[in-house]
């Protein structure tokens, strides 16, 4: 029992210890690819497209249920507190830039990208694909990580602009159809709480989250065992890992930039 | 290759859409400003009243600016900006230039139901000239508040002192006043010239009673405070009333008006 | 883009079809009891640390942003009551959700999927057995019950995390904390946070089922099955969020013009 617990301790430091190792090696590749003029130019694009433009639909979709719940839920509150809903674009706009653009984005992105990074991943470590890549002498850090990081960072950050411009075309909607607002007094309102500080620390936020993604993601791929059950399990735990260090690195963002 | 093309494409668009974006939400939170040069002028304050960088530039109630930079003086300045401590840059935009004259008033205000500040600035009159960009000015400093209200309990404390020193004669005053009361209701009843005499003689008596009391309002201090509960009043005029009146009313918010 | 639409939509449908399917086989024949334990405890037991570390974080994001908003009205005393308003009504179940789809849904759909393409429904078909009773309807059940208990403990977990945060970091004691949740948290909200935790179980547990039971295509198969559940999860619970909100709140209204006239 006691030996299991502390296996269960070890890997859980694992788990933590691989991605941020992965993310040193990659940076030092990317570094010393950059100096040396090796980047895979066709792969970043590819991964660019698969992980930035065809989670748009979906991401935008999301987000607009999400903004029109967010800025109901917000008038609601308001009118329980000061009886009236003059304040709501301010209020709902810096959440939404601080915290509900950044997170859901990313959490999307994480079943969307992240899973399919693992699945992918570990289907070529399963079939022997790896091994071919050492023979050819190709670095897998190299080949395969570094584009799926560009891409995945890249993916994150033009979709949480993208979603912050639906989520004020929603409310714009929204507030002029049920709240009496017209919709340039509403423009003027929305920006009244809003600091240049959170948009950087949202776009930071994105930037952090799109990291996280496809090093967790590559490390459940890469340590992928087993046959098709492995790879099962490794876009499992891809996505189950990515969203909580996601939460976590969320808690210690908004803390670390805004408490203080 | 085609569809690589058009991956690249795809992508391409989403940077370009992105960086879109980017630029107008900086626009938005007024991070950069294209298109539209603006003057700068340079406001002194002895108290700024909490105006944060950033904060907004009326002229005749429209926003036109920001407050660009707020920096401390570490030297006394000649006249006329003896006294002051905080140097404000406030940015004025192109349509309303023409109204920022050598004659405006440059006010620290308070706007919306969180009490906002900003600086309001009182268009000029036609006779006088343009003010210079980039000039000095020497800015209205808003009311202490907290000096304020340290003069007020000052008052009231000599208020109180002089009623209590007076009660015998306020006491007497007033129960002439109710003779008065009573007298005045005979004298309509009944014109009668042997009381109405009386009553002349009571209300000689009366103001010289009130001579007494009003000579306690009249040191320079209680004046000082006088004006300005006048000058707030004024300015808490603008503040929107019926807001205000229901914020503290009914929700007992403790907002950091001041 | 006509035929993906198209496509999404027969999916919709082969869904629906599905979840069916497996509901009447739960009524008519029922699941045994052995195997259902067995299932909530590989789904529910094992994901009872996930559930408690992201409620307490997801509390504690919460209380500091709403924080950051009260302060500059001087009105932190409304802080107990708006977030953990907040949280129950909207975001909490939300957030939640998202971390036990992974969790639970991808778990889930993972393993029906290697099933699925090592034969082994297949296999049970051969015993004469019907897959759906055996595999499918104890899986969907426990994964269904646990969810919605996790949820329920992920959202008292909430209020926990914002409770800690405050009195550690943002100043505001528990009492002072807890005083206006009674002004803000209506029965009504906690019972709107349940029926989406309750529905938010279903659609994991209908459609990672669904996702697993139709793998097909080998090892890549596997992974395409986990993405294609959580994206779905994730939208549906998405969209789940802003139907029963909705629908809530027109019943509520409903509830107090009945009581009017």
């Amino acid at each position: 029992m006691r030996n299991n617990e502390q296996r269960v301790l070890f890997l859980g430091f694992e788990a933590l210890l691989s991605p941020i190792r992965l993310f040193a090696t990659s940076c030092r590749v990317l570094v010393f690819s950059i100096v040396n003029i090796r980047l895979h130019g066709r792969e970043i694009t590819n991964q660019m497209f698969e992980s930035a433009v065809l989670s748009l639909p979906i991401i935008l979709f999301s987000l607009t249920i999400v903004s029109l719940m967010s800025i109901l839920e917000f008038s609601w509150h308001m009118k329980l507190v000061l009886k009236q809903d003059a304040l709501v674009p301010g209020f709902s706009m810096v959440l939404m830039v601080r915290e509900v653009a950044p997170v859901v984005t990313a959490m999307l992105l994480t079943s969307r990208v992240g899973a399919s990074i693992a699945a992918e991943l570990g289907f070529m470590k399963v079939t022997e694909q790896l091994d071919q890549l050492k023979l050819l002498s190709v670095s897998e850090v190299e080949y395969l990580v570094i584009p799926r990081w560009v891409g995945c960072v890249f993916a994150s950050i033009t979709l949480t602009l993208a979603s912050l411009v639906t989520s004020i075309c929603v409310s714009t909607g929204i507030a002029s159809r049920f709240m009496n607002y017209q919709p340039h007094e509403f423009f003027n309102t929305l920006f009244v709480f809003t600091k240049a500080f959170d948009l950087g620390g949202g776009l930071l936020k994105a930037f952090c989250f799109g990291t996280i993604i496809p090093f967790v993601s590559c490390v459940c791929g890469l340590s992928c065992q087993g046959g098709s059950r492995g790879v099962g399990q490794a876009a499992t735990r891809a996505v189950v890992q990515s969203c909580l260090f996601i939460i976590f690195a969320d808690f210690f963002l908004s803390y670390w930039l805004w408490t203080f | 290759m085609a569809q690589q093309h058009r991956k690249q494409f795809w992508v391409g668009s989403l940077v370009l859409i992105s960086v879109g974006f980017l630029f107008a939400f900086t626009w938005g939170l007024g991070l950069i400003s294209p298109l539209s040069s603006s003057n700068q002028y340079d406001v002194f304050y002895n108290f700024a009243g909490g105006v944060e960088v950033g904060a907004p530039v009326r002229v005749s109630g429209i926003k036109v600016g920001k407050v660009e930079k707020i920096q401390f003086l570490h030297e006394e300045l000649p006249e006329p900006f003896t006294g002051t401590s905080v140097k404000l840059t406030v940015s004025v935009n192109q349509e309303a230039k023409s109204l920022v004259k050598e004659d405006s008033k440059f006010y620290v205000n308070i706007a919306g139901i969180i009490g906002e500040r900003y600086i309001e600035i009182t268009p000029g009159s036609a006779a006088s000239a343009l003010l210079i960009p980039s000039s000095k000015v020497r800015g209205i400093d808003p009311p202490r508040v907290d000096q304020l209200l340290s003069q007020g309990y000052g008052v009231f404390g000599r208020v109180q002192d002089f009623l209590e020193q007076n009660e015998s004669t306020l006491k007497e005053l007033l129960t002439t006043v109710n003779s008065l009361m009573t007298d005045t209701n005979q004298l309509l009843k009944t014109v009668d010239r042997k009381k109405l005499n009386r009553l002349v003689d009571n209300l000689n008596e009366v103001s010289s009673n009130f001579g007494a009391l009003s000579r306690g309002f009249r040191e320079p201090r209680s004046r000082k405070f006088v004006d300005q509960v006048y000058d707030l009043v004024d300015r808490a005029h603008q503040i929107d009333k019926e807001a205000l009146k229901q914020f503290f009313q009914e929700e007992g918010v403790r907002a950091r008006i001041f | 883009m006509l035929k993906a639409i198209n496509k999404g939509i027969e999916g919709l449908g082969r869904w629906a079809e599905f979840s069916i399917r497996v509901f009447k086989t739960f009524t008519s024949k029922g699941v045994s009891s052995t195997s259902l334990v067995e299932q909530m405890y590989h789904v529910g037991v094992r994901s009872l640390p996930i559930t408690i570390v992201s409620g307490l974080f997801v509390g504690a994001i919460l209380a500091i942003q709403i924080n950051l908003q009260l302060k500059d009205f001087g009105a932190q005393t409304f802080l107990g009551g708006l977030s953990t308003s907040t949280t129950l009504r909207n975001l909490g179940p939300v957030l939640i959700a998202f971390l036990l789809s992974g969790r639970v849904g991808a778990f889930t759909s993972a393993e029906l999927g290697t099933m699925a393409i090592t034969d082994q429904l297949n296999a049970i078909r051969c015993l004469g057995m019907d897959p759906v009773e055996k595999i499918v309807v104890p899986r969907l059940v426990a994964l269904t019950c646990s969810s919605f208990l996790l949820l329920i403990l992920g959202l008292g977990m909430t209020v926990v995390g914002g409770v800690v945060i405050s009195s550690a970091h943002l100043g505001v004691n528990p009492i002072q904390f807890s005083q206006n949740i009674s002004l803000f948290v209506s029965s009504w909200s906690i019972g709107i946070g349940v029926v989406k935790s309750f529905l938010f179980g279903l659609m994991i547990g209908t459609i990672s089922c669904f996702f697993g039971y139709h793998t097909a295509g080998g090892a890549r198969g596997v992974g395409r099955a986990v993405k294609r559940t959580s994206v779905a999860t994730l939208v549906s619970i998405i969209l789940m969020d802003f139907l029963v909100s909705t629908a809530l709140e027109s019943l509520k209204t409903f509830f107090e013009i009945m009581a009017n006239s």
